[in-house]
């Protein structure tokens, strides 16, 4: 009796040493393709930096946004990167909260994209504003009437929120990390040491944990809700035609899981494929996210009938010539892309078993995050350039905005920002839970306990 | 030397066309015999001309200018030019009527002073057609219920005989001009008087001032002279200042609606104490893990 | 203790009043005569760039200004917030005599120190449907009772004031733009590029009530010549149309002067007897500028065409 306990015992202290092998294998093992990628990634942001630089000097003439256009390509980036943001709550809050148990491999994953696109989104708004040497004056003469001013409230709450919801659940791994990265450098020690908050996996310290992450879990859902629903408003508490729609908050929303989950499974494929992680992201999840990508694909298809087929139905003059121009005008090439390719289509295919599985799935997502960044675009710029009083006395160009390209390599910089943050990330931190993921699989507390002391 | 002469007959033929250009740029307004042969049959008289004195003031000067001379608020004809006046009266009375390009169609005034206006630009460069202006006195009395003010003139010296038939207008001063009150012309009567009821529904001040301005002006038979008194017969001005102070979502930084700043404020108080909590949490956290290290 | 507090403050009010007399001193030989031998005893040798009534940039022996500066400018811009007591502005714009002489918008970039392609004041060509006729609109700032571009200022840059006019502060404004997206008359014009002449007008004190001079990277709008108004005058437009078009007077008043011929009439009068109309008046913006309808048409020529 005693002699099985103890071979069950140490069946399972072999696995858990197979799990936290394979979990720390980012962090362990440095590929070239790895400094590479980080390099590519450096040089696109000291592209970006330069370019602002120059924006700095000749101020935001070096973009294409005029009088008319004043918002352009950077609004349709920040909006694009919140979107991406929320995907951290819906991941790692709606879903646990509705007791979804398949979600434990991609929760980190999803939480990190919330973190780093929030500051990518941060990031470029502040290269949007034309005084950003005046950022302070919005802390000093700030007006609470102001959706800007929600907006920055409610996208920095958010932004520490993920981040506790990003650090709470990996303490125990940060104090498995601890004792084990002993081999590396001494100000990474030092940070895990910090870190894991003195983590000895007692019975209250699980307690204590468990009632933090829940706390957050509930408050993430109503503060994610409200950055993208806000976002909105900063286009739905205006007059304009196109803008004008009691529906923004929802419809934004919705888009913004199905990007998000879009961006998860990619991220997804990445870490799968590099560090041949198919026994943890298994072609399950695949088929789980991609069922969970067609059903907020569905819910985003439903809003945008109602957004574009209600005015489309009436025809008021305005509204009339902003609809006109998305389905047959100048920007219908991109907008029926946008519909088709990037909503359409995916959802068709996916109801099918093989296009569920990791490379289909792969390429669909990647048709979707495109799709969305357009969608973006087109909310912001037909709007812009149909204002309610004709354009005229203005040079020709104004009638029309192509992003130049300071400002495209300044947001191609800001993506590249993002996925250094998440590159970063992954080579300090486990991507995939290691604690949870050895729950998962049965081993008892004991054993997880004791190898973290 | 040839060549220096040949280049200066080029210059010299570049000037023509260009010249001649221009000239068929501002092609000559063409006006039909029988509008030309137009008889004015109104004589230059003091009070005419007095009128289209009034009309030009109105109507021409922003254009013409104070000296008719083409250099108003933008360039237009000269109407003091020996071209302009060489017309015949027709032709003018012709071209104001019916207007064309920048110049406006005067149509709508009466025929009448469509020719006094004519009469007038004809003494613009011929100011002997009229006798020489004279002073007088402009007196003001004024009388309530209904409330009206009184203009008497006289003639300036010693013997302060009325002056009848003297055209006299009435004002009451505004922000940024005088609104007129009574018609458009009030002549004296044969005793120098000419009485104007003021309106009761005029503003004044905050208590109800309003300063009656009157004045003889662009009179041909006398110089301009104006007298001015302050009667309490506006109505009060009522402002509404208070409506900009309210607290509305337009509002500066302190002026913001209450509801919004109970509804933010608690919102951002819940969340963060909540997020508080968690961090405090943390606290707890690490001393739990010290009691068990001990 | 307390009593010598009390002489202390004293002594410090007299101090500052001494300051104060000294200052209107100077400020008294600025306005006063031209050039007397005294001034030039005093000049300092440094000079400094003001801007003048008449939009003519002057220098100035900074001797003579620094008073004026330290008393009138910041304390200037701070009641510059508040607006004319007892006024309310409103404009009234008569379409039937536009005629597109483009006077008033010449003079308002002028004033203003704006680019060509930057509008406070634009004159469009408007045409409803395809079987009515074109006409000249001026179209300016609104100056709204509910303006949508103030509510959406993060920081107060662009504010109302009880005269009903809406400023916009350029030493304040972030350049979010969120005022321009707003704004549903196209109102607002931004800075995209370094203002024309910033070097000229570059140790220029600001003056809120005439935007100038303008700054890189922030937001720019019709001030109703709000500097005007200070001194009892017309704005830079009204006065610079030949047309009779503007009509520019205090509402509470009930009285607008027309800025061509000087005539004054009722606000109410002129609004009732023309069929006034506020534009776009349906958004709930409630404007203070009115339209008379654009009655005579016939100036117009057909084939300016608008898009609608």
């Amino acid at each position: 009796m005693r002699e099985v306990y103890r071979k069950e015992e140490q069946e399972q202290r072999l696995q858990l040493e197979q799990i936290v092998t394979d979990l720390t294998l980012p962090i362990n093992k440095t590929y070239p393709s790895f400094k590479i990628w980080v390099g590519f990634l450096l040089l696109l942001i000291a592209v970006g930096v330069a370019m602002y630089v120059q924006q700095l000097i000749y101020g935001l003439s070096v973009t294409d946004m005029r009088d008319i256009a004043s918002w352009g390509l950077y609004i349709s980036d920040f909006v694009f990167l919140i979107a991406v943001s929320l995907v951290g709550s819906l991941i790692t809050a709606i879903l646990k909260l509705s007791n979804v148990k398949w979600t434990t491999p991609l929760t980190r994953i999803a939480e990190v994209i919330a973190v780093a696109a929030v500051v990518g989104a941060l990031t470029i708004i502040v290269v949007d504003m034309g005084r950003p040497d005046r950022l302070w004056h919005i802390f000093v003469y700030g007006r609470i009437q102001s959706p800007i001013v929600w907006d920055i409230i409610v996208v920095n709450t958010y932004l520490v929120i993920s981040l506790l919801l990003l650090y709470l659940p990996m303490i125990p791994d940060i104090a498995l990390l601890r004792q084990r990265m002993n081999n590396k450098p001494k100000w990474q020690q030092k940070t895990y040491q910090i870190l894991s908050m003195g983590w000895q996996g007692t019975d209250e310290q699980f307690k204590i944990l468990e009632r933090s992450i829940n706390v957050l879990i509930v408050l993430i859902v109503p503060v994610a809700l409200a950055i993208h629903t806000v976002t909105s408003w900063l286009f739905a508490t205006t007059l304009r035609p196109g803008w004008d729609s009691t529906i923004f908050g929802p419809y934004f929303v919705s888009g913004a899981f199905m990007v998000g989950a879009a961006a998860v499974i990619l991220l997804m494929f990445i870490v799968r494929i590099r560090y041949n992680y198919a026994k943890y992201i298994t072609d399950y999840h695949f088929d789980m996210m991609a069922k969970l990508l067609v059903l907020t694909s569905l819910v985003y298809l439903y809003f945008n009938i109602n957004e574009y087929l209600v005015p489309a139905y009436k025809m008021k003059t305005l509204d009339g010539e902003h609809i006109n121009g998305l389905f047959f005008g100048h920007f219908s090439s991109m907008f029926w892309f946008v519909q088709i390719a990037g909503m359409v289509i995916p959802i068709f295919l996916m109801i099918f078993k093989p296009f569920r599985k990791p490379k289909a799935v792969l390429v669909i997502s990647i048709f979707v995050i495109i799709g969305a960044f357009l969608k973006r675009f087109l909310i912001v710029t037909p709007t812009m350039l149909h204002p309610f009083l004709p354009v005229q006395n203005y040079p020709e160009s104004y009638h029309h905005y192509t992003p130049t390209i300071p400002e495209s390599l300044i947001v191609v910089g800001s993506f590249a920002g993002v996925a250094l943050v998440i590159t970063l990330f992954l080579k300090v931190f486990p991507i995939i839970p290691i604690w949870e993921t050895a729950h998962e699989k049965g081993i008892s507390n004991g054993i997880i306990k004791n190898s973290c002391k | 030397m040839q060549m220096r002469a040949s280049i200066n007959i080029l210059i010299i033929l570049v000037c023509i066309v260009f010249s001649s250009e221009i000239v068929a740029q501002t092609s000559p307004w063409l006006v039909s015999e029988s509008d030309a042969a137009k008889i004015n049959s109104f004589p230059v008289t003091p009070k005419n001309v007095a009128v289209g004195k009034n009309i030009f003031a109105q109507s021409c000067v922003s254009c013409h200018g104070s000296k008719a001379d083409g250099n108003g608020l933008m360039k237009s004809t000269s109407l003091i030019s020996a071209v302009f006046q060489k017309q015949t009266d027709g032709a003018i009375f012709y071209k104001l009527s019916i207007g064309k390009g920048q110049m406006p169609s005067f149509k709508s005034l009466k025929e009448e002073d469509r020719w006094a206006l004519v009469n007038y630009l004809r003494v613009l460069v011929n100011p002997t057609m009229v006798p020489a202006a004279v002073d007088v006195k402009l007196d003001i009395t004024t009388s309530e219920s209904p409330n009206s003010v009184t203009a008497f003139v006289t003639a300036s010296d010693s013997t302060k005989t009325p002056i009848a038939d003297i055209d006299v207008h009435f004002y009451v001063k505004r922000d940024f001009g005088m609104m007129r009150i009574g018609h458009a012309s009030n002549p004296t009567s044969a005793d120098g008087k000419v009485t104007v009821v003021v309106p009761d529904d005029i503003i004044g001040n905050s208590e109800g001032n309003l300063t009656i301005v009157t004045k003889i002006e662009n009179n041909f038979l006398y110089n301009d002279v104006e007298s001015s008194v302050t009667k309490q017969w506006g109505k009060q001005l009522a402002t509404y200042d208070e409506q900009f102070n309210q607290r509305e979502l337009w509002g500066a930084q302190d002026k913001a609606p209450i509801w919004l700043l109970l509804l933010a404020n608690a919102i951002i108080l819940g969340v963060w104490s909540a997020i508080f909590y968690v961090i405090f949490s943390l606290a707890k956290l690490k001393k739990a893990g010290k009691i068990f290290t001990k | 203790m307390k009593e010598s507090e009390k002489d202390q403050s004293r002594r410090k009010f007299i101090r500052n009043l001494g300051a104060l007399g000294l200052g209107s001193l100077a400020f008294s030989s600025i306005i006063g005569g031209s050039c007397s031998p005294k001034k030039s005893e005093l000049a300092s040798g440094k000079t400094v760039k003001l801007l003048t009534n008449n939009n003519e940039l002057v220098e100035v022996d900074s001797a003579y200004i620094s008073t004026l500066n330290k008393n009138l400018s910041s304390n200037h811009n701070s009641e510059s917030r508040k607006g004319l007591p007892g006024k309310k502005f409103v404009l009234v714009v008569d379409l039937a005599k536009c005629q597109n002489a483009r006077k008033c918008m010449d003079k308002c970039q002028s004033v203003h120190q704006l680019r060509p392609d930057q509008h406070h004041l634009n004159v469009l060509v408007m045409k409803e449907s395809e079987n009515t006729a074109p006409y000249y609109m001026p179209k300016q700032c609104q100056h709204c009772d509910n303006p949508p571009c103030v509510k959406v200022c993060p920081v107060d840059a662009t504010f109302k004031r009880s005269d009903g006019i809406v400023l916009i502060d350029n030493e304040r404004c972030i350049g979010c733009r969120f005022c321009i997206a707003a704004c549903p008359y196209s109102a607002r014009s931004f800075n995209w590029y370094e203002p024309i002449d910033a070097e000229k007008y570059k140790d220029v004190p600001y003056d809120i009530e005439k935007n100038v001079p303008q700054k890189k990277g922030t937001v720019t709008k019709c001030t109703f010549s709000a500097d005007c108004l200070r001194e009892g005058k017309l704005p830079y437009c009204v006065s610079a149309c030949p047309n009779g078009v503007y009509y520019f007077g205090n509402i509470y008043e009930d009285s607008v002067t027309n800025g061509t011929s000087g005539e004054t009439v009722s606000f109410r009068k002129l609004v009732e007897e023309n069929g006034g109309y506020r534009l776009m008046d349906d958004l709930g913006t409630a404007p203070s500028v009115y339209y008379l309808p654009p009655k005579n048409r016939a100036a117009v020529p057909k084939e300016e065409n608008s898009h609608v």
